[in-house]
């Protein structure tokens, strides 16, 4: 007797403490979201005879959609740089997106916390043939744009320009 | 009961005790005083304790023998590999702790009379849920699947390198256990390098957890300007290594 009384009182408080946790769920403030903008640029090694090219990834390098990248891809073996696309995603603490680049690639990622200055996030590139390219976990200090990239053959590579606010 | 002779025969008898604790020095003046008298009346205790005397003797001519092995050699190695282990995968006795802690909790959980009425709680839960949500889309479903996907997926992901830490590190014996050493010492070097590429540039732009590639992972950093560009290089050399951190000194060098 005292046992089924006791199964009830438990159904009874479980019950109460469920249902206060899911309405408090619902009145809760909206979470916290980042703002992550991911710029690829088409890294080539042009031959000294295609001026114009050269002339025309210089003056690319200049203008403001890549003028803050100019330094950083200049460490990179390549001498000709062309933006292919520029995305942005406002993605909410915890939830997931992708995003697909030129030739297949692709780009997930999730954040993870963000800090007063530092950024906590997760991202998964796979290329069009499904290596992983780059798993990890990673901080940005806020504002930081992180560069990586990879050769898709000797002459051409796929930079990525990746900005987490 | 022949056995039990043998094993009676066996034992030190008590004058024999006594014969033991003379020659060792380890006897009261009393004790010496009865042996000797013993000895006196009985030849055959007389002879025993000579012989007790010629074996200690003997024992006392040997020379201590210097062990080959280096026993503080072996202690330091095991020592420095605790530590790594330590490095990759945590202090030992927390996660036993934890694992105990783990199993109260599922019996506790798993308690017959409040399962029950939990589950019934978390039904309830979930139908207050939707009525003050005012319900789930079939897009929020798949947001939840989704999510949880990538949960799973990133906690693989880290699982992996742990159990490829796991796998390195508890096999011993075999030549493949010795390849496997070889990993972890090729992984722990290239940690190594990682914190002497942060030391070298400590306004490093971000930090990183964990990192796995099948490619060839390089930092490629410009110290003066204070920036790294993390390049991967298709078609590594073994691309079923474990999870590398690795830093290229020459194109380190090449930036400068």
């Amino acid at each position: 007797m005292s046992v089924i009384k006791f199964k009830h009182f438990a159904f009874i408080i479980t019950s109460c403490i469920s249902a206060l946790l899911a309405i408090s769920s619902s009145f809760a403030a909206p979470q916290e979201s980042v703002l992550i903008e991911i710029r690829a640029i088409k890294a080539t090694n042009v031959s000294g005879a295609e001026r114009v090219s050269l002339a025309a990834s210089e003056r690319e390098l200049e203008s403001p959609a890549m003028s803050d990248l100019k330094k950083k891809l200049k460490k990179l073996k390549y001498n000709h740089f062309s933006l292919v696309s520029k995305q942005e995603r406002e993605v909410q603490l915890n939830s997931r997106d992708t995003i697909t680049l030129a030739d297949g690639n692709v780009l997930s990622f999730r954040p993870i916390s963000k800090d007063k200055d530092k950024i906590c996030i997760w991202l998964n590139w796979k290329d069009g043939k499904g290596m992983n390219v780059l798993d990890t976990r990673l901080h940005f200090a806020d504002g930081e744009t992180m560069i990586t990239g990879m050769d898709s053959d000797p002459s051409t590579g796929l930079v990525l320009a990746i900005d987490v606010k | 009961m022949d056995t039990k002779n043998a094993k009676n025969n066996n034992r030190p008898s008590f004058l024999e005790k006594l014969m033991l604790r003379v020659v060792d020095g380890e006897a009261t003046a009393l004790e010496s005083v009865v042996l000797k008298v013993a000895s006196k009346m009985n030849p055959a205790v007389s002879s025993r304790l000579e012989d007790f005397q010629k074996v200690n003797r003997h024992l006392s001519t040997l020379k201590p023998e210097r062990v080959s092995v280096d026993l503080w050699s072996q202690v330091e190695r095991r020592i420095d590999e605790e530590e790594r282990s330590a490095a990759f995968l945590g202090q030992r006795a927390a996660r036993e702790a934890q694992a105990e802690e783990r199993e109260s909790f599922i019996k506790h959980i798993f308690n017959p009379s409040l399962f029950g009425g939990m589950a019934v709680g978390l039904a309830t839960a979930g139908v207050a849920f939707v009525i003050f949500n005012g319900g789930i889309s079939s897009g929020d479903s798949t947001e939840v699947a989704s999510n949880t996907d990538s949960a799973a997926e990133e906690i693989a992901s880290a699982e992996h390198n742990t159990a490829q830490g796991i796998a390195n590190f508890v096999s011993y014996g075999g030549s493949a256990a010795a390849k496997r050493r070889e990993q972890t010492y090729e992984a722990y070097r290239n940690q190594r390098q990682v914190r002497e590429i942060r030391r070298m540039d400590k306004s490093l732009p971000f930090e990183v957890d964990w990192m796995r590639s099948d490619g060839h992972v390089s930092f490629i950093q410009d110290p003066r300007r204070g920036s790294t560009v993390i390049w991967v290089k298709r078609g590594a050399e073994n691309p079923n290594r474990p999870q590398l951190l690795e830093a290229d000194p020459n194109l380190v060098e090449a930036t400068r």
